[in-house]
């Protein structure tokens, strides 16, 4: 016996198994009854020999013969074949096995069989292995046969030009299970049949499944460890991704729209027949459910339930090798993850109507589609796919809870996932909802269901603000663009989060991008004075630059009944409605804000007087305009008094009576000074200057309080004769009506009615002064009518006391009405005839240039340009920066700004190169001296 | 008495009802240090837009505008004819409600300075009004310049050779007189 066993081992040193516990099974070519010596069988040596103590008699020996060969028969009988199994028949669809699969029953082999599984057992020594062993066996046989001749064939290559599924069900969905059938195929057939006939059945059936479940468990080892992972998960992801765009209706919108229709009458009709099933068990329901499903999958476009049934054959088939529960469900999830997202922005993305009923269209996808899907993914990767896993419908009832695989809970998840994904997809949008605000707001109310948390609010602020400064805060935009989305922002977001935070913490950088903005507070003023109407056009040059929406804000927050905007800053100390602010509110946070448009606007600077600067520019250059009433300007100004307060505004209600007050004043006075003498044109309250005309002109005046106005341009000249006589008697006039009190005439301001009675025609136009004061020079009273009347700019300049910008201005001007003609250079004529020749082309010519000109440079108003009056603010500078000076001693340049900054109120408007610029030409003017970078006053 | 400790010079005689009212008036103290720099501004900008001749004055680079320097020149006809002086002055913060403390920086001999540069008139303590402000303090120190009280010296030796000894107040006051520039 040792003999025996040092020769074992030295055979098996020489012969190495793979497995040193199995034995490949004996050839067929060995004679059974050879071996001549008791353990000698090469297929024998598998187990631990008996012990010398215990094989001493020699029963055990006969018992060890009979065992060795009673496991020879068996395992030749089942020995796999040493070739592939041949798919070829797989694709007939019949599953047909060559005949070298299919085994005949052998009498002496089931006897084996039977021996080695039982009698063996009723053996008194039993120390001998039983029938487990025969099937630990033939796992180990079908591993062998698994690698050498199924695993070849997964190899899931991708580059194939196959679609993913077909490469998946090629090789591996029908090799794979298949290969798993018939290696099943002699486990049961002969083992188990065996099993069966021996033992009473109970205890059979606990005896086979623990069998089968061992050998599927080894089996499912072998292949899964067999698969080339990466391949698998991406080729299982790609089959799944595609069919469930298929199956959820991802595809197309419309689609989704279509099936959106038919649910809501399928709804209907499962309501009803839910009522009827709940009548029944409700164990039934799921059947009734499964049915009615079936109704569903009737009506859901073409393709759908095929795909559906691929998917689910897939997974079955992925099970049923056992590759569902590992590796299908975490691939599932992926996909179906991607899915959902795809999903939500393919369908959802753009659709911004209001009410939105994207939460609740998304909300039953989740649970019909979304919800159903995995499911009845899930449900094939089961263990017992036998019992369905019920979703839903089974909720109410308590004790089954506990077997359900899936709880509302779940659904509820599901949900609010879907929720937060809709939600990223609207943040990603917001710029555009915003943009397109007021048709946009379902999508807000989406949001609405999303920014619940504080991490969604901050993961919404900060993403907005980052696409708002991509976007929108840079100088490509116009301040009124900005403008008009902070307007709408603020709308938006008051429905969106009425405390305001959100809008407090996202306005923060648009408001203090708007306030580096020079142009802000005109174009806020601007809007403010807008007409909202028509009228829009006419009233200025630069329509599209007007923000009307300010003006119908103004007016819509006045019929709201103007609230309070009494911002002190300090807390209310008796307010009992009190409530801390909310926890992601930042510094500074004031809710008063909130949604009060023109009050954001309007606190965009810490002064209001930048505003009222700005409005009283404004409102001077409208009420300078021959506007026979000032109901808009009286009414703006009436609403922007609640709001700034009535002294802040004082000036502007003095401009405005003053002009009214004018009216009147001027009634008087011409009626004193008999200065109506044609009634016929006493309506037009304009000066009339019709040089050829037989009636007098006319005058009319606007008598300003120099004080209370923005600063006017004061160029003087001389006005026409006839004019400045009349000029006298209203000035006499006038110091009669209102003693102590004298006018000073602005010669540059207003407006002339001109007629000009040429040769051929009438010019009839209405111009600024000075232009009619330079018509009026090239009329001669004393010269005939053939001789022409030539001017050069130069003697207009002299004549007139004009300056010579002014001169040239009203000279284009009426080159551009085709009135006067420049023969030479500076040197004009009046154009007494039109003529037709190619001269008269020329002229037209010239004249359409000269027009274009002169619209340019229109932009000459009443009131001084921004520039003029910084230069004048320059000076008031001066005698900040001499104090400093003198009083400090020598600066650098950026210590002069920043006391400047610090010193001056409201704040030094001009830049480092501005004052630079500004210092230098005080060097120049010998006030300063510069020595080693600091300024010094000269003394 | 330690000069150089008081740095009260200018307090009112009831110094103790002021030290009350200064700890009362702490609680609004943050309310008081704005209306006072908003004061401070608006007298600055008065200032700058009036340019009286001979005056100026502008707040120092702390950024607070609670202290100034101011610069006088002498006036015409005086013993300071020409000379200019830098000055300092630091609001409290509860001006205008009381005094700056103003101190002559440029070493001055003068019968109501001292030599610390410690003023004495009536207007910097007990005669202090709201209605005064930094244009009117300057006024008056430029015709305290002209016309001494010598009924009430700092400076007793000035205010003996102020009527009696003019050449030697001249040699006095040019000897001491420093501008401050130069140093």
């Amino acid at each position: 016996m040792f003999l025996m066993q040092s020769r074992k081992r030295i055979f098996s040193s020489v012969f190495p198994d793979s497995d040193s516990s199995y034995t490949v099974p004996t050839p067929v070519a060995t004679p059974v009854t050879s071996f001549t010596a008791p353990g000698q069988s090469l297929g024998s040596a598998q187990t631990e020999l008996p012990t010398f103590a215990q094989s001493s008699t020699s029963s055990i020996v006969a018992e060890h013969i009979i065992w060795n060969r009673a496991w020879h028969t068996a395992t030749s009988f089942l020995s796999l074949p040493n070739e592939p199994i041949t798919f070829q028949t797989l694709d007939l669809g019949t599953e047909v096995l060559p005949a070298t699969w299919h085994k005949q029953s052998q009498p002496e082999a089931l006897e084996a069989i039977r021996y080695l599984l039982f009698a063996f057992k009723q053996s008194p020594s039993g120390g001998l292995s039983n029938g487990d062993d025969l099937v630990d066996w033939y796992i180990h046989e079908v591993r062998m046969h698994f690698l050498a001749f199924v695993r070849p064939g997964i190899h899931l290559v991708r580059s194939l030009i196959l679609p993913p599924f077909e490469i998946l069900a090629k090789q591996l969905l029908r090799p794979a299970p298949f290969a798993q059938k018939v290696y099943q195929d002699p486990l049961s057939r002969f083992i188990f049949t065996a099993l069966e006939l021996l033992y009473h059945s109970d205890a059979a059936r606990i005896e086979i499944e623990q069998a089968e479940s061992k050998f599927k468990r080894d089996l499912h080892a072998i292949i899964t460890y067999s698969l080339p992972h990466e391949e698998f998960s991406t080729i299982l992801a790609k089959t799944l991704t595609k069919e469930g765009t298929t199956i959820l209706g991802i595809a197309s919108e419309n689609n989704a729209r279509d099936r959106q229709a038919n649910r809501d009458d399928d709804e209907a009709f499962l309501n009803v027949e839910m009522d009827m099933e709940t009548k029944r068990d409700l164990r039934t329901d799921a059947e009734g459910a499964r049915r009615l499903g079936q109704n569903f999958e009737d009506n859901q476009p073409p393709g759908v339930l095929e795909a559906r049934n691929r998917v689910l054959d897939i997974g079955r088939r992925l099970q049923e090798v056992g590759l569902g529960s590992v590796k299908g469900e975490r691939v599932l999830a992926e996909v179906m993850n991607k899915l959902m997202s795809e999903y939500i922005i393919k369908t959802f993305a753009g659709q911004w109507q209001s009410p939105s009923t994207v939460t609740a269209r998304l909300k039953t996808w989740m649970e019909d589609e979304f919800g159903r899907l995995v499911i009845e993914m899930l449900n094939c990767f089961s263990d017992n796919p036998e019992k369905p896993m019920e979703f839903e419908e089974h909720e109410s009832v308590e004790e089954e809870q506990s077997d359900l695989l899936f709880t509302f809970g779940d659904a509820e998840k599901w949900s609010e996932m879907g929720v937060g994904r809709l939600g990223r997809l609207r943040i990603s949008e917001l710029f555009e909802i915003v943009v397109d605000w007021d048709s946009s707001m379902g999508a807000i109310e989406d949001l609405k269901s999303y920014t619940t948390t504080p991490q969604t609010r901050s993961y919404l602020i900060g993403a907005f603000a980052s696409v708002l400064s991509q976007r929108l805060l840079h100088p490509g935009a116009s301040t009124k663009e900005i403008l008009q989305v902070y307007i709408s922002l603020i709308r938006a977001f008051s429905l969106l989060d009425p405390k305001g935070v959100l809008l407090d913490r996202i306005s923060r950088p648009i408001r203090r991008y708007l306030k580096d903005r020079e142009d802000t507070v005109k174009v806020i003023v601007a809007g403010l004075l807008a007409y909202p109407g028509d009228e829009i056009s006419q009233n200025t040059s630069s329509a599209t630059e007007v923000l009307v929406e300010l003006a119908v804000e103004l007016d819509k927050a006045n019929e709201a009944g103007g609230q309070e905007i009494g911002d002190t800053g300090d807390l209310d100390w008796d307010d009992m409605q009190w409530v801390p602010d909310p926890i992601d509110a930042g510094p500074e946070y004031r809710k008063s804000k909130a949604s009060d448009v023109i009050g954001s606007l309007i606190s965009l600077y810490d002064s209001k007087d930048v505003f009222v600067k700005e409005f009283q520019n404004i409102m001077g250059d409208r009420l300078l305009k021959k506007d026979p009433d000032f109901e808009k300007e009286m009414r703006v100004l009436e609403l922007l008094k609640i709001r700034f307060g009535e002294g802040a505004l004082q000036a502007c209600e003095v401009m405005l009576r003053d002009v009214l007050d004018s009216k009147r004043v001027d009634t008087v006075i011409r009626a004193d000074q008999n200065l109506h003498l044609n009634k016929l044109h006493l309506s037009k309250p304009a000066t009339h200057l019709s040089p050829q005309t037989p009636h007098a002109p006319e005058l009319h005046a606007k008598i300003l309080s120099r004080l209370f106005w923005p600063s006017l341009h004061e160029e003087t000249f001389a006005v026409p004769l006839a004019i400045s006589e009349l000029q006298e008697r209203y000035e006499r006039g006038f110091e009669t009506l209102k003693q102590s009190r004298k006018l000073t005439w602005l010669p540059a301001l207003g407006q002339v009615t001109v007629e000009l009675d040429l040769q051929d025609r009438i010019v009839t136009e209405e111009v600024q002064t000075w232009q009619a004061s330079v018509i009026y020079a090239f009329q001669d009273p004393d010269a005939s009518e053939s001789t022409e009347i030539k001017r050069t700019v130069q003697e207009l300049t002299t004549q007139l006391n004009m300056g010579e910008g002014l001169v040239r201005n009203a000279l284009t001007f009426w080159v551009g009405r085709l009135v006067l003609k420049e023969v030479e250079k500076d040197t004009f004529k009046v154009l007494e005839t039109l003529d037709q020749d190619e001269t008269g082309k020329e002229t037209v010519e010239a004249a359409v240039a000269a027009a274009a000109e002169a619209e340019a440079s229109s932009a000459v108003t009443a009131l001084k340009s921004n520039e003029e009056a910084q230069m004048e603010n320059m000076k008031v500078y001066w005698q900040f920066i001499v104090g400093m000076l003198t009083n400090q001693g020598a600066m650098p340049l950026q210590g002069i700004i920043m006391m400047l900054k610090m010193a001056v109120p409201g704040g030094f408007p001009f830049s480092t190169e501005e004052l630079r610029e500004f210092l230098s030409l005080m060097v120049n003017d010998g006030k300063l001296e510069v020595s080693g970078g600091n300024y010094k006053i000269k003394h | 008495m330690d000069y150089m400790m008081d740095n009260s010079q200018n307090t009112a005689p009831d110094s103790v009802n002021n030290v009350q009212s200064t700890k009362l008036s702490t609680a609004p103290r943050k309310q008081d240090t704005l209306s006072v720099t908003k004061r401070l501004q608006t007298e600055l900008m008065q200032l700058m837009m009036s340019s009286a001749p001979g005056i100026s004055a502008f707040p120092d680079a702390d950024g607070n505008l609670l202290n100034w320097t101011g610069t006088i020149t002498g006036p015409e006809g005086t013993y300071y004819d020409g000379l200019t002086f830098k000055l300092t002055f630091s609001f409290p913060n509860n001006y205008p409600y009381h005094p700056p403390t103003v101190l002559f920086k440029t070493p001055i001999y003068h019968p109501n300075v001292d030599f610390s540069g410690r003023i004495c008139l009536d207007i910097l303590k007990d005669k202090w009004s709201a209605v005064y402000n930094v244009q009117s303090v300057l006024l008056s120190l430029q015709s305290l310049l002209g016309e001494p009280n010598n009924a009430s010296p700092l400076n007793g030796q000035a205010a003996e050779l102020w009527d009696k000894d003019p050449v030697e107040y001249k040699r006095l006051m040019l000897a001491r007189h420093r501008d401050l520039d130069e140093v």
